[in-house]
């Protein structure tokens, strides 16, 4: 008897948990959109901007009365930076969050994990700014808001040659990380296709903070242009040892540059350089003023490409929504490839990957008319 | 902007000597850092691993000082310098003292805890963060002849190193407290029993090491400007290398490893690869120890019985 009683409270703690597992039915009242982002460790610095963006641009969407009608509930996630923690993420939002779509991961490591997970859920994701070029690769209903490195390369090859005319370049790359290495081989390519040559390719190990052997050597080619495919923090280090010795090649960065401002003690010693990126705080759209002011306000900085992605991805998503008239998966998957978004970061259309057709941002470095260095949106290059 | 220009056919001589002098600049800190940890090492016997958060410590100093308190910057050295000092016998005291009659393996565990211990309080107290290190102000270069340059900044680490060199030899040479550190390393009880004060002797020479650190920080962050809780990780190995090279627990050793450690990374980089540099480094290392246990400039001490 006791055992047969065991037994039956058994099977109903089984099924309790069973049951309580079951995904509920889409909630009617509201549209649940789950963040994921990288709230601590390594990357929180991009997931807390990324996802500041996403929340502004949702709050701004319930200030005009949500979406078909309804408010917009958003459910934010920490994945720590860490693959096996976003999965867990994703499942928590979709099984016992019930969101109808997903905005997120901001970094590509957990952005693949996320994607190989979702493919039978199907639901709608946007990556804010996971540049890795697999992100998309799980199924089509995978999208992302920024555009690729190889993108990036060709264009600062591009603009290198046509629009600075410059004819020879060297390249200063770390050779353990893909990011600054899978620039390096694309700019070269690149500017190698366009008739240009180049002079110098040095590489670094991960962590080096000594270039002067590798500086020394690219002074002596003389090249128009000095390639830096790396982070601010590198950049730093670089910008300082190329005044020390004297180089006098235009310095040419990538997105990863963004912030380098914060790390240099002097910003003069960068005056002349050009970078590429996926917004500017000047780009002259009412869209962008308004952003900027309604961030700053929101979050007491100013934003960055991080927040401006962010904010991006989720109005992207809920115009998505919109435009779908209703929460249906399949709906909003087919919104999205048909969109035409007009964002912060430029007008968006996505192309058969779920890879986004947009503009590059080239800002340059100078010295102002008070004597101050400055960063300025320099050149566009605008998708055909 | 720009400060020099070299034509674009730099002769090969002319290279090698560019590559030559950035060697000689890494290297003069490198051996200014190894002196810290040679000195511990030749007195007490302690490869002393927080040594190259000493370093770490001293650039946060100058950094706050020089940029938050406006304090000028060779002042900022100078209680940098006073700082470290504090540090480095604060850290003899609490944790390597109370282990002095220790195992070896045992004051080399408590020196690796010290080490993570200074890097995550700063991480935690100051985050991880990289912040940018106050600029000595000093441009430009002075062409030695030919098209060969060389930094200012370069000269003045260069000249710097060597004058704190010269400064140690003279007072481990010349002074009491010098004298006893030398009989204190030798043979620390019969030291004892001349009436050298034997504590007060280990705490000045980590005094020493570390107002020495303190000057290798400035000399290290105005050439690479990024302060961080980490930095000192690297650089102290680099720095703990070199006095092994040229022969731990002797001063000139720690001067011509750290030389030679910096220009052979600078010619590998520029003649072999630029990813081997660390591989020939330690190969080198592994080397000389092979052939020479006791590094360079070691002697080879017979145990009597």
């Amino acid at each position: 008897m006791l055992r047969k009683i065991v037994l039956f409270g058994m099977l109903s703690l089984v099924s309790l948990v069973i049951f309580s597992c079951t995904p509920g039915s889409a909630n009617e009242e509201e549209i649940r959109i789950g963040i994921i982002a990288p709230l601590t460790g390594g990357a929180s610095v991009f997931g807390v901007a990324s996802s500041n963006g996403s929340r502004l641009a949702f709050e701004e969407i319930n200030e005009r009365g949500g979406l078909l009608g309804l408010p917009v509930n958003y459910f934010l996630i920490d994945d720590e930076h860490t693959p096996a923690v976003s999965i867990a993420s994703f499942q928590r939002l979709v099984h016992q969050d019930n969101v109808i779509a997903i905005v997120g991961p901001v970094t590509s490591g957990p952005a693949n994990a996320v994607g190989a997970a979702a493919v039978q859920n199907r639901l709608p994701m946007i990556a804010p700014t996971a540049t890795h070029e697999d992100v998309t690769s799980f199924g089509d209903f995978i999208f992302r808001a920024c555009f690729l490195d190889a993108f990036q390369a060709y264009n600062m090859a591009n603009f290198a040659y046509n629009n600075l005319g410059a004819r020879t370049a060297a390249i200063l790359f770390d050779s353990g990380m893909a990011y600054s290495e899978g620039l390096a081989v694309n700019f070269r390519r690149y500017f190698e296709a366009l008739g240009g040559e180049i002079v110098a390719s040095e590489a670094y190990i991960s962590g080096a903070v000594d270039f002067r052997t590798q500086l020394t050597t690219i002074r002596a080619t003389d090249a128009d242009v000095l390639f830096l495919p790396d982070y601010f923090p590198v950049i730093a280090l670089m910008a300082a040892q190329v005044r020390e010795l004297g180089v006098t090649s235009t310095l040419l960065g990538a997105d990863g540059w963004e912030g380098v401002f914060n790390v240099v003690d002097d910003p003069s010693i960068l005056d002349g350089a050009f970078f590429s990126a996926h917004f500017a705080v000047d780009y002259p759209s009412p869209v962008v003023r308004a952003f900027v002011e309604s961030y700053t306000e929101r979050f007491d900085v100013p934003p960055n490409s991080f927040a401006a992605l962010g904010f991006d991805a989720a109005g992207i998503l809920a115009q998505a929504i919109e435009e779908a008239g209703s929460t249906d998966n399949e709906e909003i998957i087919r919104a999205m490839q048909n969109i035409s978004f007009n964002g912060v970061t430029g007008p968006i259309t996505f192309n058969d990957r779920g890879d986004p057709i947009k503009e590059l941002m080239i800002i340059a470095i100078e010295t102002n008319d008070d004597d101050e260095t400055v960063a300025r949106l320099y050149h566009r290059f605008v998708p055909e | 902007m720009c400060l020099q220009v070299l034509p674009p056919r730099t002769s090969i001589m002319e290279l090698f000597i560019a590559q030559l002098i950035n060697g000689l600049s890494a290297g003069s800190i490198y051996a200014l850092v190894a002196l810290g940890y040679t000195m511990v090492y030749g007195i007490v016997k302690l490869i002393n691993f927080a040594h190259g958060d000493v370093i770490m410590v001293g650039s946060y100093i100058i950094y706050f000082l020089a940029r938050y308190a406006g304090v000028p910057f060779l002042l900022a050295v100078f209680l940098a310098m006073v700082g470290c000092a504090i540090l480095g016998v604060l850290m003899e005291k609490v944790a390597y003292k109370p282990l002095r009659n220790a195992t070896r393996l045992s004051a080399l565990i408590t020196a690796i805890g010290v080490s993570l211990f200074l890097q995550n309080a700063f991480m935690v107290a100051f985050r991880p963060d990289p912040r940018p290190f106050p600029s000595l102000g000093v441009e430009g270069s002075v062409t030695l002849f030919g098209d060969v340059t060389v930094s200012w900044l370069a000269i003045i680490t260069i000249s710097v190193s060597a004058l704190m060199m010269l400064l140690l030899h003279l007072f481990v040479k010349k002074t009491k407290m010098g004298k006893a550190m030398r009989a204190v390393s030798e043979d620390s009880g019969a030291a004892s029993l001349m009436g050298v004060n034997v504590n007060n002797t280990i705490a000045v020479t980590f005094a020493i090491g570390s107002a020495l650190a303190a000057v290798g920080s400035a000399l290290y962050a105005s050439t690479f400007p990024l302060v961080e809780p980490f930095m000192g990780l690297q650089m102290g190995l680099t720095a703990f290398v070199a006095a092994v090279l040229g022969g731990i627990g002797i001063i000139p050793g720690a001067m011509l490893g750290g030389l030679l450690l910096g220009v052979i990374e600078s010619l590998t980089r520029a003649y072999v690869s630029t990813l081997w540099s660390d591989a020939v480094v330690f190969g080198i290392l592994i080397l000389v120890l092979l052939i020479k246990p006791s590094g360079l400039l070691g002697k080879t001490v017979r145990e009597k019985v």
